[in-house]
């Protein structure tokens, strides 16, 4: 994964695709662990409504944009 | 922030955001590929989250921002970027004789799968002893700005800059969010 900011960009990084569901997929190993796809498979199967506003929960769920 | 083009737009969006974290990190910010229309919202993140700040490296970031490009209103446009959510949450690093703990998020998910739509506050462990009916709770805010969570680290958790000149970029970036931005206070619009 890339750290170093592109020199033609305002110093941001522009991840492909490919790059983003596998940050999706630590980060979800990382917090809760499971893959991007149970975790994307739990999230709309409703099974963490009881608590969708748990931190670590709600930090993957904001990323699943990136995939989306 | 507005643009000629969607992806002049985010551009001149993430200009200044990264301004302002450049005051308390090296990091920059990734962004999944969001420079076009969507119906879902676009992201940015910090790679490594959460990120050290400032020289002292006591505390640690986790930032994620979700946006739209939408169409700007007369002088706001043609092309605009507005912020759909955030998540701004502090921890301590971990260290040999303690783990990682949060201290306190400030939050605004209104699209997520939760009925809190509000911007709102969360306390955590890391705060200290809490009463216990504290712990899950949303305490509501007002809009937080990025600039917000910046100054407030430096001058109330005592952050030690990575540059000097903090306060006038701090200032300079609020000061055009302020006048950019569509609501503030504690009642964002409906998603």
């Amino acid at each position: 994964m890339a750290t170093v900011p592109p020199s033609t960009t305002n110093g941001h990084i522009d991840l492909t695709q490919k790059e983003a569901y596998a940050l999706l997929d630590r980060e979800a190993h990382r917090y809760l662990g499971m893959s991007a796809e149970e975790f994307i498979d739990a999230w709309e199967a409703g099974k963490f409504d009881n608590d969708p506003d748990q931190s670590d929960v709600m930090y993957v769920a904001m990323l699943l944009p990136l995939v989306q | 922030m507005a643009g000629r083009t969607p992806p002049e737009a985010v551009n001149n969006f993430l200009a200044p955001l990264h301004r302002v974290l450049s005051c308390v990190t090296p990091e920059v910010i990734s962004v999944g590929g969001g420079y076009h229309r969507s119906d879902r919202p676009h992201v940015l993140f910090f790679q490594n989250n959460p990120v050290m700040l400032g020289r002292d490296r006591r505390f640690a970031l986790k930032l994620i921002q979700q946006y739209r490009i939408v169409e700007g209103e007369e002088e706001r446009g043609p092309w605009k970027v507005s912020t759909v959510a955030y998540y701004y949450t502090l921890r301590t690093p971990e260290t040999p004789a303690c783990p990682s703990q949060e201290v306190l998020g400030y939050h605004w998910h209104p699209q997520e799968r939760n009925t809190v739509t509000y911007p709102h506050l969360h306390l955590y462990q890391g705060a200290g002893a809490l009463q216990h009916n504290l712990i899950k709770a949303h305490l509501p805010t007002a809009r937080i700005a990025i600039e917000d969570v910046v100054r407030f680290v430096i001058t109330q958790l005592g952050v030690v800059p990575l540059r000097d000149d903090w306060e006038a970029i701090l200032a300079e970036t609020q000061d055009a969010f302020q006048q950019w931005r569509t609501w503030g206070g504690a009642n964002p619009p409906r998603p």
